[in-house]
C-alpha cells in the first residue's frame, strides 16, 4: 500500500510521527509470522519453512536492533508514533537480548516443535510474537503502550505453556498461568488507571515531567498507582510474594517451553519495571525504593529456602528464579543509577536459563513436565557434555567466581550498597551463601553418584548449538565482564 | 398561535412518542400484509392460490390467524425455564421495534415552522445501531431455544449462534464500503470526515451515477449490496439459511414448545425483521426515499414514502423468491458460505474500493 | 431530569445484573446478568454524550461476546447448576473481611480531597463523537491500535493450537 500516493503518506506519517525502525523488529517479526502461515497454510512446508522463517525472522529482527542501537543509544534517544515508543539504548539493548534468547529458547524446543505436527507452526509463531511483544514491553515509553505489550507478550506465553495438551500437568499449568496472569494484568491496568488519575497523563515522560514539577501534597491516589503497578510487574518476574504460580507453571510446562517463559519474562518485566520506576517514577524514589527493597529481601529468602527443599529440578529452577528476581530488584533500589547492573544480572541469567531448561528439555524429553532429580544422578557418565553445562550453569546462578554469576551478584550488590541498602546486601549475601547448597547438589548429583538409568543421552544439534553458546558467553562473561559492562552503562532510557 | 401540529411535532417528547407509535403501527400493519403477500407470492410460484377468502384477495387472512393465536391456548411445557421462557418473545419483539427507528421512510414534511422528519431518531451513529441491535436480536432465539428444556430447541438455539454471528460479521463489513463511500461523496471527492447517519446517507444518494442512472450506492457498491443482502437474509433465519427451524430436522427449532400468542409474537418479529433488512438495504444501497416526484402538488409528501414502500417491497418480492426457489444450506456449507467466501470477498473488496477512492482524492501513485 | 432518571434505572440495572452474574446458580442467567451489565453501562455512555463507544459496547459485549459465552455454555452442558460446598473453609469469612476493609478504605478515601494531574472545566461536554475517536485512534494512539493485530493473530493462532489437539497427534513427527 505503500506505493499508494506516497506523498501524501509522507504527510500523514510525518504528523503522526511514525517511524518505520523503531518498531522494526516488530515488523519483521511480524511479517515473518504473517509469511510463515500464509505460506504453511497453503503449501504445507512442514517444519523446515518454520525453521526458516523464525531464523529470518530473528536475524532481522537482531539486525534491526543492532542498528537501533547503533543510531539511537545515548544522546540520540527519540519517542515516534507521538510519544509511544522510545528509541534509545535501553530498547535497543533489550532487542539484542531478547531476539537471540528467544531463538536459542526456540532452538531447544525444536524436538518438541517437531512433535506437535501441523500444530508446531503456531507453536513458532507464538515465540516469535511473544519476543516481539517483550521488546515492545522494554519500549514502550506510554503506559498503555506498555499494557498493550504486555498482554501480547502475555496472551501467547498462557498459550506456549498449554501446548502439549496430552499431559494434564500442561493444562494445569497454562490455565493457572493464564487465571494468576489475567488477574496481574487487570491489577496493573487497575494502576495505570489511578496513575493516569493522579498525573493526567499515561505517557512515561510526561509523568516524569509532570512528578519533577509539581509536589503533591495528598499522594493517596499516585501511591496506590504505584503500589499496583509494581504488583503487577512483580507477577510478571515472578517476585515473592508474587510468585506462587511459578513452581506450577515451570514444572508443567514443555521442557522446550520453560526457558524461554523464564527467560523472556525476566527481560521483559525488569525492562518495563525499569522504565517505568527509574524514569517515570524517579521523583518518587523514595516512595518505592523500600518497597522493592522489602520485595527483594522476601524474594531472595523465599526463593533460596524453598528451592532447598525441591525434588524437580524444574521445580528447583523456578524457585531459584524467585531468587533471582529478588536480587535484580536489588539492583533497583538504586533508582536509574542501578539500571545498568540489573541488565547485566538479566542478560547473563537469562542465558543460562535458558541453557538449564534446555538440559532438562534433552534430559527428561522436550514434552515432558516434571524433570525429577533423580534423572540426574550420573548425568555425567551418560552424557558428559549435558553434565558439564548444567554443572556450569548451575555454579554460575549460585554466583562462583570467573562464572558471569557472580559478576552480576556483585555487580547488583555494589548498586544497592550506593543506594545504602545494606541489610538487603547482607541478607542477600547470607542467602546466596545457601543458595549454593542447591546448585551445588545438582552437580554432586550429577558427579558423584552412580547413574541409575544406562546408555547416553543423545543431544539435539540445536541444544547443542545452544549449551555451547551459553556456556562461552557465560564464562566470557564472568572472566572479562568489562567490555559488556561498559556498552550497558549506555543501554540506558534516553 | 401555533397550531396544535406544530407544538405535538416541536416538542422532543411528544413528537418522539408519536414517532415510536406510528413505527409501531405501521410495522405492524406490515407484519400482516407482509404475511398474506408471501403466501401469496409463494402460491403463485407453486402454482397454487393461497389465502383467498377471508376479504379481498385474502389479505384479512391474517388477521384471522393472528386472532385465531391471540385466543388459543398457550401450552407451557413442565420442563421449561420459567421466566427466560416468558421472556424470550418479548426479546425477540424489541429489537425488531428498534430497529426500524433510525430508517428514514420519508423526505422531512414542512408543517408550518416545523420540519419533521419522518425517521424515529437521526442518530450519528446509525449504522452501528442498527449493527448493534440486530446483534441483539439473537438472544431471544438462544434463549427460548435454552429456556424450552428439550433437545430440538436447544440445537436450534446453538445453530442460531454459529450463524447470527458468523453472518453478522459479514454483514459489518459489507456495510464499511457504504461510510467510505459516503465519506467521499460527502467531501465532493476530496478527504473529509464520514458519516453513519441514514439521512445524511440517503441525501448524499442524490445525483446522478452515469447520466440518466441515479447516484444510488449500488451502482458503486454492488458486491456490497449482494453480501448485504446474503448476510440479511441469513440474519433474519430466512431460507435458505433457515437451519434454526429446519422442520425437517429439528422439528421447529427453537419455536418447537411455543404455542399460541407466544409462537406469534415470535413469527411477528421474523416478518418485522424481513421488512427491516429489506428497508435498510434500500436506504443504504437503493437510494431511500429518492425518486421523481417529491415536488408535485398536495401529494408530493406522499411521494417519497410512496418510492419507499415500493423499493422495499421490491426487495420483499426478491425475498420470497429466494425462499420459494432455493434448498436450504446444510449446515456446513453455511459456515463455509459465511466464513470461507462472504467475509473474505468482502474484505477484498473493502481494500480494493478504499484504495480506489484513496486514489481518487490524493491522486495517482506516481504523481 | 430525564438524565436522573436513566441514570437511577440503569444503575440499578446494572448492579441488579452484577449481582446476578455471580449469585446465579445456573451460569446462564449469570451469562444474562452480565449482559444486562453491559448494556445499561452503555447507557450510560450514551447519557454522557460517548455513542460511538456505547453503539461499539453493545455490539462487541453485549452482542457477540455474550452470545458465545451463551454458545459454549449450551455446548458444555447447560443444566448443571453449581454446587456451592467451599473446601476451604475460611475462604468466604475472609471475603467477607477483605470487604469490609476494602469498603472502609473507599470511605476513608472518599472523605479526602485528592490531587489530580487532570485539568477538565467542569460541565465542558466530552464529544464521543466517531470523528472524535477516529481522530484520537489513528492519530495519538496509532502504535497502540496497530499492535492490537498482534493480538488477534495470537488470539487466532492459540486457539487453533490449543482446539486442534489430537490424542494421537502427539508423537508422531
Amino acid at each position: 500500500m505503500v506505493f499508494l500516493s506516497l506523498s501524501f503518506w509522507r504527510e500523514a506519517g510525518g504528523a503522526m510521527n511514525v517511524n518505520y525502525l523503531s518498531v522494526a523488529p516488530e515488523l519483521i517479526l511480524t511479517v515473518a509470522v504473517v509469511l510463515l502461515l500464509m505460506i504453511d497454510v497453503q503449501w504445507k512446508p512442514g517444519y523446515r519453512w518454520w525453521g526458516i522463517a523464525a531464523a529470518l525472522g530473528f536475524a532481522g529482527a537482531i539486525a534491526a536492533s543492532v542498528m537501533q542501537w547503533v543510531g539511537h543509544r545515548g544522546e540520540d534517544a527519540a519517542e515516534y508514533f507521538r510519544g509511544m515508543i522510545a528509541t534509545d539504548g535501553f530498547s535497543a539493548f533489550a532487542g539484542i537480548l531478547i531476539f537471540p534468547i528467544a531463538a536459542m529458547a526456540l532452538m531447544t524446543a525444536w524436538p518438541l516443535v517437531r512433535s506437535l505436527g501441523r500444530r508446531g507452526a503456531e507453536f513458532v509463531v507464538l515465540v516469535m510474537i511473544a519476543a516481539a511483544g517483550a521488546h515492545l514491553m522494554a519500549a514502550a515509553s506510554n503506559l498503555v503502550m506498555l499494557f498493550i505489550a504486555l498482554e501480547v507478550f502475555s496472551i501467547s506465553l498462557y498459550v506456549l505453556a498449554g501446548f502439549t495438551r496430552a499431559r494434564a500437568d500442561a493444562d494445569e499449568a497454562a490455565l493457572k498461568y493464564f487465571l494468576l496472569g489475567a488477574l496481574a494484568s487487570a491489577i496493573f491496568l487497575y494502576g495505570i488507571a489511578l496513575v493516569f488519575a493522579a498525573t493526567g497523563t499515561t505517557s512515561i515522560t510526561g509523568i516524569a515531567t509532570f512528578l519533577g514539577n509539581e509536589l503533591l501534597f495528598r499522594p493517596g491516589i499516585l501511591l496506590a498507582g504505584i503500589a499496583l503497578l509494581v504488583v503487577g510487574l512483580g507477577f510478571k518476574v515472578s517476585a515473592a510474594p508474587f510468585h506462587v504460580w511459578a513452581p506450577d507453571v515451570y514444572q508443567g510446562a514443555p521442557g522446550g517451553v520453560t526457558g524461554f517463559l523464564a527467560a523472556s519474562a525476566k527481560i521483559a518485566g525488569f525492562a518495563a519495571a525499569a522504565r517505568v520506576l527509574t524514569v517515570a517514577l524517579d521523583a518518587r524514589i523514595e516512595d518505592w525504593a523500600p518497597a522493592i527493597g522489602v520485595i527483594a529481601a522476601v524474594s531472595i529468602v523465599v526463593g533460596t529456602l524453598l528451592a532447598i527443599a525441591q525434588t524437580d529440578l524444574k521445580r528447583m529452577l523456578a524457585y531459584s528464579s524467585v531468587a533471582h528476581a529478588g536480587f535484580i530488584l536489588t539492583a533497583l533500589v538504586g533508582g536509574a543509577a542501578g539500571v545498568a547492573d540489573m541488565w547485566f544480572y538479566v542478560a547473563t541469567y537469562a542465558v543460562q536459563v535458558v541453557a538449564a531448561f534446555g538440559v532438562a528439555a534433552v534430559v527428561s524429553g522436550p514434552q515432558q513436565g516434571p524433570a525429577p532429580l533423580a534423572d540426574y544422578a550420573g548425568l555425567s557418565t551418560r552424557s558428559p557434555g549435558l553434565a558439564l553445562a548444567l554443572g556450569l550453569m548451575m555454579l554460575a546462578m549460585g554466583g562462583i567466581p570467573l562464572t558471569a554469576g557472580f559478576v552480576g551478584k556483585a555487580a547488583v550488590f555494589s548498586a544497592a550498597l550506593d543506594a545504602d541498602y545494606l541489610w538487603l546486601v547482607v541478607l542477600a549475601l547470607v542467602a546466596a551463601v545457601a543458595g549454593l547448597f542447591f546448585y551445588l547438589r545438582v552437580v554432586v548429583l550429577m558427579y558423584m553418584q552412580p547413574a541409575e538409568g544406562s546408555g547416553s543421552v543423545p543431544v539435539p544439534l540445536g541444544a547443542r548449538i545452544v549449551l555451547v553458546v551459553a556456556a562461552v558467553v557465560t564464562v566470557l562473561a564472568g572472566v572479562v565482564p568489562w567490555p559488556l559492562l561498559r556498552w550497558l552503562g549506555e543501554a540506558l532510557p534516553g | 398561535m401555533t397550531s396544535l401540529l406544530e407544538t405535538l411535532f416541536t416538542t422532543p417528547l411528544w413528537s418522539g412518542l408519536i414517532k415510536a407509535i406510528a413505527v409501531f403501527s405501521l410495522l405492524m400493519l406490515t407484519a400482516l400484509v407482509l404475511v398474506w403477500f408471501e403466501r401469496r407470492v409463494v402460491a403463485f410460484m407453486q402454482n397454487r392460490i393461497g389465502p383467498n377468502r377471508a376479504g379481498p384477495f385474502g389479505i384479512l387472512q391474517t388477521l384471522a390467524d393472528g386472532l385465531k393465536l391471540m385466543f388459543k391456548e398457550g401450552i407451557r411445557p413442565r420442563k421449561v425455564e420459567v421466566g427466560m421462557y416468558l421472556a424470550a418473545p418479548i426479546a425477540a419483539m424489541i429489537p425488531a421495534f428498534l430497529i426500524f427507528m433510525v430508517v428514514p421512510i420519508g423526505a422531512p414534511i414542512h408543517i408550518g415552522d416545523a420540519t419533521v422528519t419522518l425517521q424515529g431518531a437521526d442518530l450519528n451513529v446509525g449504522l452501528l445501531v442498527v449493527l448493534a441491535k440486530s446483534s441483539l436480536a439473537v438472544y431471544s432465539i438462544v434463549l427460548a431455544g435454552w429456556a424450552s428444556g428439550s433437545k430440538y430447541p436447544l440445537l436450534g438455539g446453538v445453530r442460531a449462534t454459529a450463524q447470527m454471528i458468523s453472518y453478522e460479521a459479514a454483514m459489518g463489513l459489507a456495510l464499511v464500503p457504504v461510510v467510505v463511500l459516503a465519506s467521499a461523496q460527502l467531501a465532493g471527492g476530496d478527504v473529509g470526515l464520514g458519516t453513519m447517519s441514514f439521512a445524511t446517507i440517503v441525501e448524499l444518494q442524490q445525483g446522478s451515477f452515469r447520466g440518466p442512472i441515479p447516484g444510488w450506492f449500488v451502482f458503486w457498491l454492488l458486491p456490497s449490496f449482494v453480501i448485504f443482502f446474503t448476510a440479511a437474509v441469513a440474519e433474519t433465519n430466512r431460507a435458505p439459511f433457515d437451519l434454526v427451524e429446519a422442520e425437517s430436522e429439528i422439528v421447529g427449532g427453537y419455536h418447537t414448545e411455543y404455542s399460541g400468542f407466544r409462537f406469534a409474537m415470535f413469527f411477528l418479529a421474523e416478518y418485522i425483521n424481513m421488512f427491516n433488512v429489506c428497508a435498510i438495504a434500500v436506504t443504504l444501497f437503493l437510494g431511500g426515499w429518492l425518486g421523481p416526484g417529491a415536488d408535485l402538488p398536495y401529494v408530493g409528501w406522499a411521494v417519497p414514502i410512496f418510492w419507499f414502500l415500493v423499493k422495499t417491497y421490491a426487495l420483499l418480492f426478491l425475498l420470497v423468491w429466494i425462499r420459494a426457489t432455493l434448498p436450504r444450506f446444510r449446515y456446513d456449507q453455511l459456515m463455509s458460505l459465511g466464513w470461507k467466501r462472504l467475509i473474505p470477498i468482502s474484505l477484498v473488496w473493502l481494500v480494493l474500493f478504499a484504495l480506489v477512492r484513496a486514489w481518487q482524492s490524493f491522486g495517482a501513485p506516481w504523481s | 431530569m430525564v438524565e436522573l432518571v436513566l441514570f437511577v434505572v440503569f444503575a440499578a440495572a446494572a448492579l441488579f445484573g452484577a449481582v446476578t452474574m455471580v449469585w446465579a446458580r445456573n451460569p446462564v442467567y449469570s451469562a444474562m446478568g452480565l449482559m444486562l451489565s453491559m448494556f445499561s453501562v452503555a447507557v450510560f455512555y450514551v447519557s454522557n454524550g460517548a455513542h460511538f463507544i456505547a453503539a461499539v459496547q453493545v455490539i462487541i459485549y453485549a452482542g457477540a461476546v455474550m452470545t458465545l459465552f451463551l454458545f459454549v455454555i449450551m455446548l458444555i452442558g447447560v443444566d448443571k447448576a453449581e454446587t456451592r460446598t467451599e473446601n476451604l473453609p475460611l475462604q468466604r469469612p475472609a471475603a467477607l473481611g477483605l470487604i469490609a476493609l476494602f469498603g472502609a478504605g473507599v470511605v476513608v478515601a472518599g472523605r479526602s480531597a485528592w490531587v489530580t494531574g487532570r485539568t477538565v472545566s467542569p460541565g465542558s461536554p466530552i464529544d464521543g463523537s466517531i470523528e472524535e475517536v477516529g481522530g484520537e485512534l489513528f492519530n495519538n494512539w496509532l502504535l497502540p491500535f496497530e499492535i492490537t493485530a498482534l493480538l488477534l493473530i495470537i488470539a487466532a493462532a492459540g486457539a487453533i493450537a490449543l482446539a486442534f489437539f489430537r490424542d494421537d497427534e502427539e508423537g508422531d513427527a
